[in-house]
């Protein structure tokens, strides 16, 4: 393959011994097209077992996709594979914002990262040079400080950065990296491992072209997905108020599912709520709305600003709909300062906001269950609702102070420490915090979010919920099922779910966001439409099948991983035990529970369907090669962890 | 001489960015945004966005519309011909 839509080289950085290696990017692109595959792969087939995340040997691979950087809306999305500190499998994070472009416009479309450096450093990546420049300076700032004192440092102003906080200095589990100030790669700790390698930031400048192999053909394809965009329906929902419209803290009608208490109930009454919706934000707090790069078709991101009272002041983007969860209803706080502030402060920090907000609610069931008292937790009243003691400790979980030590360790692990039982209410799979809406009322969604091979969340085959509901006919192609994540239903759900695992892998192998893909909006960007993006972008065709075969492969090199370093079989496939044994209380979705005996027979589905073994989970021999895996077969049979 | 005038609303502006891949594009038929004649800033600690065209911009006038205004989606960039189309 040339070098169309590629920038056409990855570097590979030994941070313990300085070492600088360039390569052609084709040679990695025979197994897939960039992007999480790149990285997936590169990980499995670099990283052994016995490498821990935070030992030097640890990868951590920024890589960007073919669509990257181009005229294809919303092409901006990086993917950052890493081996990850809190479930011990895959870490697989993806963010938007400026930085993967501009990476690519300095020559590259990957960085491999290994090694440990002997004090803080940062790289400085510049139209295909790179220097690695001393960050002693920088250890200790906040992301906002260090992109700044970066900036100014070298005079440039353009510079975009990708960085860790404090968070990810202290190994807090759940750190995550923040790219361009306001965008968190959240995820999986990869901010952790970046801390663990005393890499405080990647720096790029970028002046350099890609190259479509026919550029009026690119040019006129990516403006039909725009228009694609600008007329779908629920894009619109997101172009108009972002995830927040949507669903944010009860939605638009104040019905919509929501996490509240650490998960106790999935409604929070609209008395509550719609302290936190967008459109009183809006009001009052909105500067103005975000984009990332090329993204004016949606633009989702809000900048927020509190100007006034105990937590002001306080100024950021990045504010979704998962932040209302993580610091209001699942806290049972209904002051928009404290969560506004709070998503900022993690921000800055470079704390996962998810993370940060499911350990906070489970240390604020333990407290109300008396499993924690106030001495123990660093004297604070973690009382529901109380945004004071929730700032405090969230300050305590960065710097890891006292109690903030335990839970910067993430749920599992802390319930471990804590013991008495409160494992049994740590909302958690493989050991990834969840902070996730509606798993209760819709069991599709829930599926996706369990078997995620990042750990848990739904970013993989989560469908949306209520698919494609106003194109029945769409689902009904794709999946052999029209009523696909309707709440309640956990028939023929499988199909939609694997459908979407390999889809969205495609979208991250190409650098596209979700929200412009048919995981919004069944009218928005398709296969065919990547398809086409490709081959008037490099001459090269690859059929919708091809892509989604791909897809596939991905998703089984990802899982791969995770039983390999982790072991994770069919026991760990199931949702937190609370949402299994306690039914919803209150509201619309009173009642909604996960039914251990159904959640079994959607497992059984679903491995069939996959090729994997019902038993255990694992994957098969004859499934593997079915699909051309038999590179991985082979190593999962090294490690016994594969089925005949 | 510049054809049509360009103007930039501000508000609705969300520092995408779109407008410089599209005016380096239709000045390199290639993607990045060194080439581009239109520059846009933002402000991450304030929220403060800054659109600038530089000397070099012509209002796109050979094209059959200003690259920079078809990319924007969020009506920051409008454009209309003045004096019959000049
Ligand atoms: S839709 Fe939102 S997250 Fe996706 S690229 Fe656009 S601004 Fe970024
Ligand atoms: S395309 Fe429009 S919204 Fe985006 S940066 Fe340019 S002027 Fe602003
Ligand atoms: S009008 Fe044309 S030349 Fe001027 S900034 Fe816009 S795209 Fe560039």
């Amino acid at each position: 393959m040339g070098n169309n839509l590629y920038a056409g080289k990855v570097m590979r950085i030994n941070l313990s011994n300085r070492s600088v290696r360039i390569e052609p990017t084709a040679k990695y692109l025979e197994d897939s097209l960039g992007g999480r595959g790149l990285g997936s792969w590169i990980l499995f087939r670099e990283v052994e077992p016995n490498v821990g995340s935070f030992d030097p040997e640890n990868l951590i691979i920024f890589s960007a996709g073919p669509l990257l950087g181009t005229l294809a809306p919303t092409a901006c999305r990086l993917s950052i594979t890493t081996k990850n500190p809190l479930t011990g499998g895959l870490c697989s994070s993806n963010v938007g914002g400026h930085f993967g472009p501009e990476l690519k416009f300095a020559g590259f479309d990957a960085l491999i990262i290994s090694g440990r450096a002997d004090y803080p450093v940062y790289l400085l990546i510049e139209d295909g040079e790179i220097k690695i420049k001393e960050a002693k300076h920088l250890w200790g700032l906040t992301v906002g400080e260090t992109e700044d004192e970066i900036c100014s440092q070298n005079s440039d102003y353009k510079i975009r950065t990708s960085c860790i906080g404090p968070a990810g200095e202290n190994l807090v589990r759940g750190a995550c990296i923040m790219v361009d100030r306001g965008r968190a790669a959240g995820r999986g700790g990869a901010g952790a491992v970046m801390g663990s390698k005393n890499l405080k930031a990647i720096a790029t400048r970028g002046r350099l072209s890609i190259k479509p192999f026919d550029p009026q053909g690119f040019f006129y394809r990516a403006k039909q997905c725009r228009e694609k965009i600008l007329e779908a329906e629920i894009i619109k929902i997101y172009r108009e108020g972002g995830s927040m419209r949507f669903g944010g803290a009860g939605g638009p009608d104040g019905n919509f599912p929501q996490a509240v208490k650490n998960y106790d109930d999935e409604y929070w009454p609209i008395s509550k709520s719609r302290k936190i919706y967008e459109k009183t934000l809006k009001e009052k707090f909105e500067v103005r709305r975000l984009g990332c790069f090329n993204c004016s078709s949606i633009s989702c991101s809000h900048f927020y600003k509190v100007s006034d009272g105990p937590f002001s002041p306080s100024a950021g983007e990045g504010f979704q709909i998962n932040t209302a969860r993580a610091f209001g209803s699942n806290l049972d706080i209904e002051d928009p300062n404290f969560v506004i502030a709070a998503h900022n402060f993690c921000s800055e920090m470079g704390l996962d906001v998810d993370m940060a907000g499911a350990c906070l609610a489970w240390a604020f069931e333990a407290f109300s269950r008396g499993d924690l008292t106030f001495d123990e937790v660093n004297n604070l009243d973690l009382s529901w609702g109380k945004s004071h003691s929730a700032m405090e400790l969230l300050k305590d979980m960065v710097s890891r102070k006292g109690f903030g030590d335990v839970l910067a360790e993430g749920v599992k692990r802390a319930s471990e420490i804590v013991g008495k039982g409160t494992i049994d209410y740590a909302i958690q799979v493989k050991g990834a915090d969840l902070n996730e809406a509606s798993m209760r009322p819709f069991k599709a969604w829930s599926l996706g979010i369990v078997l995620s091979t990042h750990g848990g969340g739904h970013l993989d085959g989560s469908p949306p919920i209520g698919a494609f509901k106003k194109h029945p006919e769409v689902a009904k192609d794709l999946f052999g099922e029209p009523m696909v994540n309707f709440r309640g239903r956990y028939e023929n759900q499988v199909k939609a779910v694997i459908w979407f695992e390999k889809y969205k892998a495609v979208i991250d192998i190409m650098g596209l966001c979700y929200f412009a893909s048919m995981w919004l909006d069944a009218k928005a960007i398709s296969l065919k439409d990547l398809s086409d993006l490709f081959e008037a972008g490099t001459g090269e065709f690859y059929s919708e099948k091809d892509l989604m075969s791909m897809g596939e492969r991905v998703h089984n090199v990802q899982k791969a991983f995770n039983t390999i370093h982790a072991g994770f079989t069919r026991e760990d496939d199931f949702p937190p035990k609370k949402l299994m044994t306690k039914p919803a209380q209150t509201g619309p979705f009173k009642g909604d529970v996960l039914d251990k005996k159904q959640w079994n027979k959607m497992l059984d589905e679903y491995y069939e369907e996959k090729g994997w073994d019902r038993k255990t989970g694992l994957q098969t021999e004859e499934g593997l090669k079915k699909i051309g895996l038999g590179e991985v077969a082979n190593k999962l049979k090294k490690f016994n962890k594969i089925i005949n | 001489m510049k054809r049509g005038l360009i103007e930039v609303k501000l508000d609705y502006c969300t520092a995408c960015r779109s407008c410089e891949l599209a005016c380096h594009f239709r000045n390199t038929s290639s993607f990045g945004t060194s080439h581009s004649f239109i520059d846009v800033n933002l402000n991450k600690a304030t929220g403060e966005v800054q659109v600038d065209f530089l000397e070099a911009c012509d209002n796109c006038r050979e094209e059959p519309f200003p690259f920079c205004y078809d990319a924007c989606c969020t009506g920051a960039i409008t454009w209309k011909l003045v004096n019959g189309g000049k």
